[in-house]
């Protein structure tokens, strides 16, 4: 059987990447990454399995999931020309895609799914630092976290409990990582954005707390004060806090052993280990 | 109201480098494909962002027509025509 072998739950902002490209590897933000790199190549993960917002861009109100699987041999991107990124192509594994959405539609979760689709700066953020070789194939997970009505943060929970499951009984020796990634607190495009900034972080009071419940492992209280009110105040972009909930559905009550916050971003960087 | 017709133009103007130019060019002619009511296609061609949101237009999608500057509009004065709506 798979074995999970650790979780990161991270930042996508796009424009670190143009940053680090002027900046270098002694950029704070580059240095961040490379924390979470070096725990990653620590675990030697065969897959990683991704819990991701779309940002309207793989999906779009035609045809819109609140949770589909992406189940294919490969994707590409990032669609969404983030700026100083290469067109990366990127391996799926079909298989387990294929047997999470067996194992969640016969436990209650009637997952959508996709076999051809391309992927945005969400999931390519995180690989273009962590794995820049995109050498180790993934397994995307979409989860509505923009679009009302937004599935509740208890059954976001909840999914990620299922996915543990199905991890675990696929029939493959494999070292199995988990990834979300999302800001705690952000608005992009609308009324709170910063003065002369793209983006604001209407929350930052909520960042905090949401960044304590990880420290302390206290899931219980972070599903419920994510609210959709809560949710809401903390910006348009905001329900990427689901994605980390999902995370901590695979988790469980296990402490992180890296966690750094970039709060004037409404951002963190929590890493966990899982293996036995 | 066509919501639906001002988001999908937004993400067009992301994804679709053909309709993006063209917008650019002519916006007034490439927007013409789209069922939009008087009101909107006045708001889209002038860059008025406030009144769109206010219709009811997503944020996230709106600002792509400031990155690409289309309808006059660049981050500058996107910026503040947004943070004009009181929240």
């Amino acid at each position: 059987m798979a074995e999970i072998v650790a979780a990161f739950g991270i930042p996508h902002t796009p424009s670190f990447v143009a940053t680090v490209a002027k900046e270098g590897p002694e950029a704070p933000v580059a240095k961040l990454f490379q924390s979470i790199k070096n725990y990653l190549d620590d675990v030697k993960p065969d897959v990683i399995v991704k819990f991701d917002s779309d940002h309207w861009n793989t999906f779009f109100y035609d045809n819109w999931p609140t949770f589909a699987v992406g189940i294919s041999n490969e994707t590409a991107g990032p669609i969404d020309q983030t700026p100083s990124m290469p067109w990366y192509k990127v391996l799926v594994d079909e298989s387990l895609g294929q047997h999470i959405q067996n194992v969640g539609v016969n436990n209650g979760f009637d997952l959508s799914f996709t076999k051809e689709f391309l992927i945005d700066h969400s999931i390519l953020v995180p690989l273009h630092f962590l794995t820049p070789n995109m050498q180790i194939p993934i397994v995307p997970i979409f989860i509505n976290t923009f679009v009302p009505p937004m599935p509740s943060a208890n059954r976001c929970h909840d999914l990620g409990k299922m996915v543990r499951k199905a991890i675990e009984s696929w029939p493959n020796k494999k070292r199995v990582v988990i990834m979300a990634s999302g800001s705690l607190s952000l608005e992009v495009g609308g009324p709170r954005m910063f003065e002369g900034k793209t983006f604001g972080v209407p929350d930052p009071i909520w960042a905090e707390r949401v960044v304590k419940y990880f420290e302390s492992s206290n899931i219980n209280e972070l599903v419920k004060n994510s609210t959709t009110e809560q949710i809401a105040h903390a910006g348009n972009i905001a329900g990427e806090i689901l994605n980390f909930i999902a995370l901590l559905g695979v988790v469980g009550e296990k402490k992180p052993i890296f966690l750094e916050t970039q709060l004037e971003l409404g951002n963190a960087f929590v890493a966990w280990r899982l293996d036995k | 109201m066509s919501v639906y017709q001002i988001n999908k133009i937004c993400r067009e103007i992301l994804l679709d480098l053909n309709f993006r130019s063209k917008t650019q060019n002519d916006p007034s002619k490439s927007i013409s494909v789209f069922s939009l009511t008087t009101e909107e296609r006045k708001f889209l061609l002038s860059g008025d962002v406030a009144s769109l949101y206010k219709l009811g237009a997503n944020a996230f999608l709106l600002q792509h027509l400031a990155r690409f500057n289309v309808f006059g509009l660049n981050y500058e004065n996107y910026n503040k025509k947004m943070r004009s709506i009181k929240t």
